[in-house]
């Protein structure tokens, strides 16, 4: 009798938490920055990619921005949805952002928003023909277990990026030039928040995502040498 | 031996000589290549400059753009956080981008983009495009926002532009930048080539020419060195060296630097180089080359070998060519008896002996063997000579100045060869063993005394200087004087043998030979080898069956007796027996030469003796 009783707790309690989880009712919103431990970075540049590159002569240089298009936030954790917010694009003339993560044994989309032709390539990867894209169009990249592949453009040589395959992939979000990112649409319940640049993962925390509320992480700091 | 000795220092000179040209050539080859392999790399470092000087004209062309006010008043107002502008704003500047760029002329661009600080694009030449675009990301309007004019190479939609970007700035800030970008094509090609006379400039985007100029009818064609672009492309990143188009001609590539030289966009130089065959060995020749020369050796050597060639030439060949000439010309107007071997060397001496030997055994054309047969049977019969001074039918005794016909048995005889002894006319005592004129060898190693003033010596066919004194002094025997009498008179008594020659006379003799008295009996070749033809009345009276041998031994000896005596000659030591002995003995010979069943002696008057004639009979 007692094991008969657990047993429809137990059911109870699944149903609830599936009810949750699919209700959309209860989606939250996660919030976060993150904190380098260094002043912005200088991408090198090869001398080879120009003649000419000098001072205006007039107005000071301006220093160079640190827009973290290089970072990835992302939750992962048990959710068998489909990863939320985690469709990345080419933009401005470069992905953005250059880090992408999906889940194992799915497909990521890389959408093309530039007004000009791109030809993403990724290095590595079985099954991947670097196609033509043109603007508009959105190309789609299968993705197995393993990695991180580097991701390329045939046309520009400064385009730089890295794709990552997480098994439990929730969601993803953009870390903008001020060190902020933003998941929407979250169910509640624990997740590791991981921040991805390049190669590496330079920042993590586990976090639980509570209904009915947003969540506010403290400032992640950065590792140093992500790439 | 050494004519070929000096053929063969030629031989050697010609050799070295070719292996030197042929040497001269895969050097020049090289030497060609290498030059063409520098030429390139400095065509290369031209053309580098060139678009480096370009791309520096073009950033300070754009300067009219970038401070124009309404350039920058636009800019500054789209900057920030005034958002975008509104669609005729930007349209409005688009217009005057395109005012703009008109007045660029040649430095006009086929892009032109104004963007705001965030890097998006407020307005182009196109002024219906109001699209959102964004151009941050790019490291050439990146720099450019930062402060930086610079410049690029972009793929844009399929299309190859040189790019070149400078900041706006207006009130002491940066409000956005100018981006401008020229498409590469022939355009650029052409004036690219013009810094870079007689070379072929490709430039390509991937494994297609996007703009290409030839440089004259020097350059290779566009389509040779697009031929060699699949190489180049395939090692994009090992472009330091030159790529061979064909035989003769070469180019060399560089990737174009920008972001686009990544998607495998560069530019090819092509050459040709300058033939290094052998036609083209002295291409590269300058007169101070040939000034310098040694023409002392150039000339005096092969002057003083040609000088030695010819006297070794002269000494081996013409002076053997020269002295045959001349022996043999006498030898035809019988002036010799024989060549003059001793005079010769190796093969012209090889080759006289041959010839005397021959003349000395009668071998002769075949058609001509009823003649041949003639001599050699007066040389047969004059073989039996040789002892003439010991004289002929026992005249051995007679003194030296008697004129005497003689008959002896052959000196020698070898192997079927006769070997003749001549002796003068005006025989000499002891003439026989004294050295023997004009050096013509016998078997013996003899050679035959005979004066060279010999008075026998006439040309051929003229008539003979002999006095016929056969009418006055001849026995009313046969006259053996019928060389004339047809074939037809023999023909009747005998039945030619089935493989004689049908142009030879079907007669019974073939031919009519003298046996003739020895002291000038060699010389008179008219007697000797005139064909001539027993009358048939005497073949008749020494047939077999009418006559014996003997008998006609008896005859002819009888009848030379009385021509002897007629004539004045001595006849005191002549005896029968010795006279029949020396008749076998010839007869032997004759019959063994010609192959005859039998031989008939006539007599007749020569040079006021008598004389004997050996005529070979055939069945």
């Amino acid at each position: 009798m007692r094991g008969k009783t657990t047993w429809t707790m137990l059911t109870a309690a699944v149903a609830a938490a599936v009810s949750l989880a699919y209700s959309g009712v209860s989606a939250e919103t996660v919030e976060g920055s993150v904190r380098s431990t260094g002043g912005p970075t200088e991408e090198p540049s090869s001398t080879k990619d120009y003649y000419w590159k000098v001072w205006n002569g007039a107005l000071p240089e301006q220093p160079a921005a640190d827009t973290n298009d290089s970072l990835l936030a992302v939750l992962t954790g048990k959710f068998t949805g489909p990863p939320i917010g985690c469709t990345f694009s080419f933009s401005g003339g470069a992905l953005d952002p250059s880090t992408i993560a999906a889940r194992s044994g799915t497909t990521v989309r890389v959408e093309n928003r530039d007004a000009f032709t791109h030809e993403l390539s990724v290095d590595g990867l079985p099954g991947f023909t670097p196609l033509e894209s043109g603007p508009g169009a959105v190309r789609a990249i299968p993705v197995p277990a393993g990695g991180p592949w580097r991701l390329g453009d045939l046309y520009y040589g400064h385009v730089d990026g890295y794709l990552h395959s997480i098994r439990e992939l929730v969601a993803c979000a953009v870390v903008s030039s001020s060190g902020r990112f933003r998941f929407d649409g979250v169910p509640p319940g624990p997740y590791s928040l991981r921040i991805l640049q390049g190669t590496e993962q330079v920042a993590s925390r586990r976090v639980t995502v509570p209904a009915g509320k947003t969540l506010r992480v403290d400032a992640l700091t950065l590792k140093s040498g992500g790439k | 031996m050494l004519s070929r000795l000096w053929y063969l220092v030629l031989a050697v000179a010609l050799g070295v000589a070719l292996a030197g040209a042929f040497l001269n050539k895969s050097a020049a080859s090289r030497e060609v290549e290498f030059q063409l392999d520098e030429q390139l790399r400095r065509d290369r470092v031209e053309a580098e400059l060139w678009l480096r000087l370009d791309a520096r004209l073009r950033l300070d062309a754009l300067a009219a753009l970038a401070v124009e006010p309404e350039v920058r008043q636009t800019l500054r107002n789209s900057s920030g956080t005034r958002g975008t502008p509104s669609p005729s704003v930007r349209k409005r500047l688009s217009n005057k981008l395109n005012v703009l760029n008109r007045k660029l002329e040649e430095g006009k661009g086929d892009l032109v983009f104004a963007v705001d600080v965030e890097g998006e694009v407020v307005a182009t030449l196109d002024k219906n495009d109001v699209s959102e675009q964004r151009l941050n990301k790019m490291p050439l309007v990146r720099d450019a926002l930062r402060g930086f004019m610079r410049d690029d190479v972009w793929v844009y939609n399929g299309d190859v532009y040189r790019m070149a970007a400078r900041p706006v700035f207006d009130g002491g800030r940066y409000v956005g930048a100018i981006v401008h970008g020229m498409a590469v094509g022939d355009d650029l090609a052409r004036r690219l080539g013009e810094k870079l006379p007689n070379a072929t400039i490709v430039f390509f985007f991937g494994d297609d020419v996007i703009g290409a100029h030839t440089g004259g009818a020097n350059a290779p064609t566009r389509s040779e060195v697009k031929n060699a672009l699949a190489g180049v492309v395939a090692n994009m990143s090992d472009t330091e060296g030159t790529v061979e188009i064909d035989e003769r001609s070469r180019a060399i590539a560089s990737p174009m630097r920008g972001d686009a030289g990544h998607a495998r966009v560069g530019y090819m130089v092509g050459r040709n180089g300058s033939r290094a065959g052998l036609g083209g060995l002295f291409a590269n020749t300058f007169s101070e080359d040939v000034a310098s020369l040694p023409w002392w050796a150039i000339i005096g050597i092969p002057l003083v070998l040609l000088a030695l060639g010819l006297l070794l030439l002269y000494l081996e060949h013409d002076k053997g060519v020269r002295i045959l000439g001349k022996a043999s010309s006498a030898l035809a107007k019988n002036e010799i008896s024989g060549l003059p071997a001793g005079e010769l060397r190796r093969h012209y001496r090889k080759i006289a002996e041959n010839i005397n030997t021959a003349l000395y055994a009668g071998v002769g054309f075949k058609k001509d063997a009823h003649k041949r047969a003639s001599v050699d049977l007066d040389d047969m019969l004059s073989s039996t000579r040789g002892s003439a001074d010991t004289g002929y039918f026992g005249f051995g005794n007679e003194a030296p100045t008697a004129r005497r016909t003689s008959v002896d048995e052959a000196d020698q005889v070898a192997d079927g060869k006769t070997v003749v002894t001549k002796p003068g006319a005006q025989a000499q005592p002891g003439a026989g063993d004294g050295p023997k004129a004009n050096g013509v060898p016998n078997a013996g190693g003899k050679t035959t005394a005979r004066p060279k003033d010999t008075p026998t010596a006439r040309p051929n066919g003229a008539p003979t200087s002999r006095p016929d004194r056969s009418q006055s002094s001849r026995p009313p025997a046969p006259t053996p004087r019928h060389r004339q009498a047809p074939a037809a008179r023999a023909e009747k008594d005998v039945t030619p043998p089935p493989d004689d020659p049908p142009t030879r006379p079907r007669a019974i003799v073939d031919e009519h030979d003298e046996f003739d008295e020895f002291d000038d009996g060699f010389g008179d070749t008219e007697q000797s080898t005139q064909v001539t033809h027993i009358p048939k009345e005497l073949l008749e009276q020494s047939g077999p069956g009418e006559q014996s041998e003997e008998a006609h031994f008896r005859e002819v000896f009888d009848e030379f007796v009385a021509t002897q005596r007629e004539c004045g000659g001595p006849v005191a030591g002549l005896s029968f027996d010795k006279f029949v002995s020396k008749l076998h003995a010839a007869r032997e010979q004759v019959m063994k030469r010609h192959n005859a069943a039998s031989v008939r002696f006539t007599v007749y008057v020569k040079e006021g003796r008598a004389a004997l004639k050996a005529s070979p009979v055939k069945l």
